[in-house]
């Protein structure tokens, strides 16, 4: 069953998905700082964490706009 | 001039352990369940058949909001309408609570990360009740199975960006009210009405119209809207 969603529900989504973008890359800094002060390395987790945030944030994105697409037209 | 603290002040603390403090945040939280539940047995005492006074706000409230429950999950989840329609109206009258000049409960991570909490335990047990355990945890390796840590992930993100948001915003509103209280109480100090609060009486009201009842009304609305959509989400 597919709903198309009211506006109000629409704007709260819409509301949430700069949050729902920056949330992981912070995390990302946040992490990746505390893991190189931990094991003593320069900047490699801060990179790594900070990649995977970015594509996290992108695909929370992703999931957030594209839910109310039939599955078949998300590709 | 004494400096101005924004965290919540510790009231009284309790006598063992080395004594647990217990801040503003949980007195006040207490107050709200009081009124709440008072409300709550007040307005659903002696029903009648046809409606009049008393009954009729009840009806009118719980019928709102079990209507919005049911256009944003769908009639088959209409079970979860009692717990949206406490959560709203608890972080309803968290966030007005600032127009009584008590501090917001919502001001206080804790209680704001505590709801969060209770929204993501709420999202996955739905899924798994829904799914079954290996459909559910199958959901995580889509699309590619090489995405599982990048999916549970980007979950952990929610619980952190609902209770930031609230958190944010309502603390936002408390630290401008109280630094516009304090400087208009040493504006009218200077100009020589310190007997007559003419300053600090009228011009926060702009700030209590913006920052209580606007965002206020607006983040409770939106934290329960979200908290209805990742459940309704989670169980497709």
């Amino acid at each position: 069953m597919k709903r198309k969603g009211s506006p109000l529900e629409n704007l709260a989504l819409v509301s949430y998905i700069g949050i729902a973008m920056v949330v992981p890359i912070l995390a990302g800094v946040v992490g990746g700082r505390w893991l190189d002060n931990f094991f003593g390395t320069r900047s490699v987790f801060l990179l790594i964490l900070i990649v995977s945030g970015v594509i996290i944030g992108f695909r929370n994105v992703f999931a957030i706009t594209t839910r109310n697409l039939p599955p078949r037209k998300r590709k | 001039m004494q400096p101005i603290a924004f965290g919540p002040r510790v009231i009284f603390e309790l006598p063992f352990l080395d004594g647990i403090p217990v801040t503003e945040t949980v007195v006040n939280t207490w107050l709200i369940m009081i009124v709440l539940v008072v409300l709550s047995i007040l307005g659903t005492k002696s029903f009648e058949k046809v409606p009049k006074g008393r009954q009729n706000v009840t009806e009118l409230v719980v019928d709102m909001l079990n209507k919005l429950t049911i256009q944003t999950m769908g009639e088959d989840k209409k079970a979860y309408a009692p717990y949206m329609n406490t959560l709203f109206l608890l972080l309803l009258f968290m966030n007005l609570l600032g127009l009584f000049g008590l501090r917001p409960p919502t001001a206080d991570l804790n209680t704001t990360m505590g709801m969060a909490i209770m929204t993501f335990v709420l999202i996955h047990g739905s899924g798994i009740r829904k799914k079954g355990v290996g459909g559910y945890f199958k959901g995580f390796a889509e699309p590619f199975v090489f995405m599982i840590p990048l999916n549970i992930m980007g979950e952990l993100a929610t619980p952190i960006s609902l209770s930031f948001r609230l958190f944010g915003n309502i603390v936002g509103g408390v630290i401008v009210i109280a630094l516009s209280y304090g400087g208009l109480t040493a504006l009218g100090e200077m100009v020589g009405l310190s007997a007559l609060p003419i300053f600090q009486g009228a011009i926060p009201v702009v700030l209590h119209a913006y920052f209580d009842i606007f965002a206020g009304v607006l983040q409770s609305f939106i934290f329960a809207m979200l908290t209805m959509v990742f459940v309704a989400l989670a169980m497709e």
